[in-house]
């Protein structure tokens, strides 16, 4: 189910882009809150936007609103400096890790300087030497035309039909052969600038052109197909992931509630949050959630993808204990199931999106060009719970179990938990606690966590 | 190890997918738990027993009842038998508000049953030893009427169309319904206590039941 949300720039004919001003025009309140965050932080927007009554304007109306792609900031530029350093300073460079570092910057000359800047300053060298000394042959093209530095392999965005066909025949020429050329593959995705409109385009093109393709089953599947994993990732991220995300903000925060848990990554920190209240558009309060948040550097294509399985615990009027079993709850992405043995947990995605697992997607979230927070307050299965009482059951607990993964780019970076815990003595009376925590930094998203996320959205597959 | 068997049947006809339990003749524990085959039929291991046993069978389809046995000691088939005359028909129709709503669905749980002693009564939505089932009998309504067959008893109903993450979500393009009330053909009407509470009805004969549905607000939800 779609929720009628628009912050993408689907439909719209213009590319989100950093750097340059290739976005129509945002609606004016999106600029003066962006800059008001900037300034003084979130507080200080929401309390504009309830003084103004913004808040119920165009924000929560998702009006269609071009993504806008701000420029670079200089977190955002130290980030690349340090993530293409980190690629290079290793055992076989991470050329993927490059090339996604390298197109942020949309062949922009101030923002290329910059980036040079930042790495001669942080590493007291020079990037375009470093790259010349890591990579060759096509590598080595790709990596200098997204640098400024040569090449026209990477055209602009396509405006044509002629132009689809024209980029589908360059991604069947580039896997049609013995060895595929992985960069050929790259520099026709990235023009689309990951706008889903012009990438369904291409794939419905490439489909058309090239009779379903190598395998008969898509651009997507030749892809994975033809190319290796790491490879595969960064192409499909390329061919399927949503557009950068720009700044809303759903909620009005109230109080920020307990910090349960801080981390870092490079070039930004995560925070889980207890006890925050919230209101709701709808002018509910929300007494007691928790928040996640990421604040730091390349925040647009950073978020949260939110895991999620339940358990509810029934006391039997002989003092046994019992897990409750139930099946077929409904959510937007069909059903779930409770957990009845917690050694295999049953985990959905809880995202309101049926196409996107992030949660901002769909659920209530503030973000601005440097932060995404994603605001949560569970209910209880109330039904399940009074059920049990009726039945004879004197307590009953009921526990969900959130763990939450950070992804940038196509690559999951960090994990965090939130446990909430209902406790009830009768129908009507319970205690509830939060406890959130994390393992804390991670290098890609277990295979438990990675199976449920393809199977329910197999677009996603490109996440590390 | 003692092995169980035997067979559920609706007057002659086998009843399949339908939950079996065995126990002691006092009800507790469980030692055995099973589905029955296509052909109605059921067997358990239920380990070293002392003592006579009891099945115990769930029917949750169209027909709501649970029948009990003794055990055969001989090792032959124990026979789980529904008499039709034993039962009464329930018609309940939904009514909800015209807006957009997830799926309804009803739930139907017998508290109380017509010849099932008070020792089984924890059985009645139990699945194995360690777990229960959240509900008797729940289902999706496709339309707003829904007609069984039950067994004379006490039942809790309730009905709903929910997805608890509505608050979370940013534009929710639906209401959540849960029940407002229910209303028996000879006008009682009967309201629950609280969003979730369901409502208790005496079924001891032939019965209609309209079940109403109100918009849940999300603040509703919300407890402290």
């Amino acid at each position: 189910m779609e929720h009628g949300r628009a912050r993408s720039d689907r439909g719209h004919p213009s590319v989100p882009t950093r750097g340059v001003n290739r976005s129509a025009p945002v609606p004016t309140v999106v600029d003066r809150f962006v800059s008001m965050q900037r300034r003084a932080g979130n507080v200080a927007v929401a309390e504009s936007m309830l003084a103004t009554g913004d808040f119920l304007g165009p924000l929560v109306q998702r009006a269609p609103v071009t993504v806008q792609r701000v420029a670079l900031s200089g977190d955002d530029i130290s980030a690349l400096a340090e993530r293409m350093h980190r690629a290079m300073d290793r055992w076989g460079t991470d050329e993927e890790a490059i090339f996604v570092s390298l197109q942020e910057l949309d062949k922009d000359a101030a923002a290329i300087a910059k980036l040079k800047a930042a790495y001669r300053t942080a590493h007291a060298a020079d990037l375009e030497s470093a790259i010349r000394s890591e990579m060759s042959g096509t590598e080595l093209a790709l990596a200098l035309e997204l640098l400024g530095v040569s090449g026209s392999a990477v055209k602009a965005a396509p405006a044509s039909d002629a132009d689809y066909k024209a980029a589908a025949r360059t991604l069947h020429g580039a896997m049609d052969r013995l060895g595929t050329d992985e960069e050929a593959v790259y520099s026709a995705l990235i023009p689309m600038g990951r706008d889903q409109m012009r990438t369904a385009k291409l794939s419905s093109t490439y489909d058309t052109e090239y009779s379903g393709g190598l395998t008969g089953r898509g651009l997507a599947a030749d892809i994975a197909d033809e190319m290796s994993s790491d490879e595969a990732a960064y192409a499909l991220y390329l061919l399927h992931a949503p557009a950068p995300r720009a700044p809303t903000a759903e909620v009005v925060p109230g109080s920020p509630g307990t910090e349960e848990h801080a981390g870092t990554i490079p070039g930004g920190k995560v925070s889980v949050r207890s006890g925050a209240d919230f209101t709701l558009p709808s002018g509910a309060a929300y007494p007691g959630g928790f928040t996640v948040g990421y604040e730091g550097a390349l925040a647009p294509d950073t978020g949260w993808i939110q895991f999620l399985w339940s358990e509810v615990v029934a006391t039997q009027a002989d003092g046994s204990s019992a897990f409750v079993s139930q099946g077929g709850i409904p959510t937007t992405k069909g059903t779930m199931s409770l957990t009845t043995d917690p050694s295999s947990p049953i985990r959905t995605i809880d995202s309101a999106s049926a196409d996107d697992p992030f949660y901002e997607s769909a659920g209530v979230d503030i973000r601005t060009p440097t932060s995404t927070v994603i605001y949560d307050r569970p209910s209880e299965f109330g039904s399940i719970v009074s059920a049990q009482f009726d039945g004879g059951a004197t307590k009953v607990v009921e526990r969900d179990h959130f763990d939450q993964f950070l992804v940038q780019d196509y690559n999951t970076v960090y994990h965090t938990t939130v446990v909430v815990e209902w406790a009830y003595t009768s129908k009507t009376s319970s205690t509830r606690t939060t406890k959130g925590g994390g393992p804390g930094k991670v290098s890609g998203m277990p295979a438990h966590f990675k199976s449920v996320l393809i199977s329910l959205y197999p677009k996603f597959a490109y996440v590390q | 190890m003692t092995r169980v068997r035997g067979v559920l049947r609706l007057d002659d006809v086998p009843v399949a997918a339908q939950r079996v339990l065995v126990v002691p003749e006092t009800g507790s524990p469980v030692v055995g738990a099973t589905d029955t085959s296509t052909d109605g039929r059921f067997e358990v291991d239920v380990g070293r027993q002392s003592g006579p046993l009891m099945a115990v069978g769930r029917v949750s389809v169209d027909v709501l009842a649970v029948v009990h046995a003794q055990v055969r000691p001989d090792g032959r088939d124990t026979a789980l038998v529904i008499r039709s005359d034993d039962l009464v028909s329930l018609s309940c129709s939904v009514v909800a508000p015209d807006v957009a709503h997830r799926q309804m669905s009803i739930t139907i749980d017998p508290l109380h049953l017509s010849g099932v002693p008070d020792r089984f009564e924890p059985l009645l939505r139990r699945r194995d030893a360690g777990t229960v089932d959240a509900f008797f009998f729940r289902r999706g309504l496709d339309a707003p009427e829904l007609t069984l067959r039950v067994q004379r008893g006490t039942y809790r109903f309730d009905a709903s169309a929910f997805d608890r993450a509505r608050p979370n979500i940013a534009a929710p393009d639906f209401e959540n319904l849960v029940l407002s009330s229910v209303s028996t053909e000879d006008g009682h009407v009967a309201e629950p206590d609280g969003p979730f509470g369901g409502v208790r009805i005496d079924i001891d004969r032939p019965s209609s039941l309209t079940l109403e549905l109100r918009v849940l607000p999300d603040a509703e939800l919300l407890t402290p």
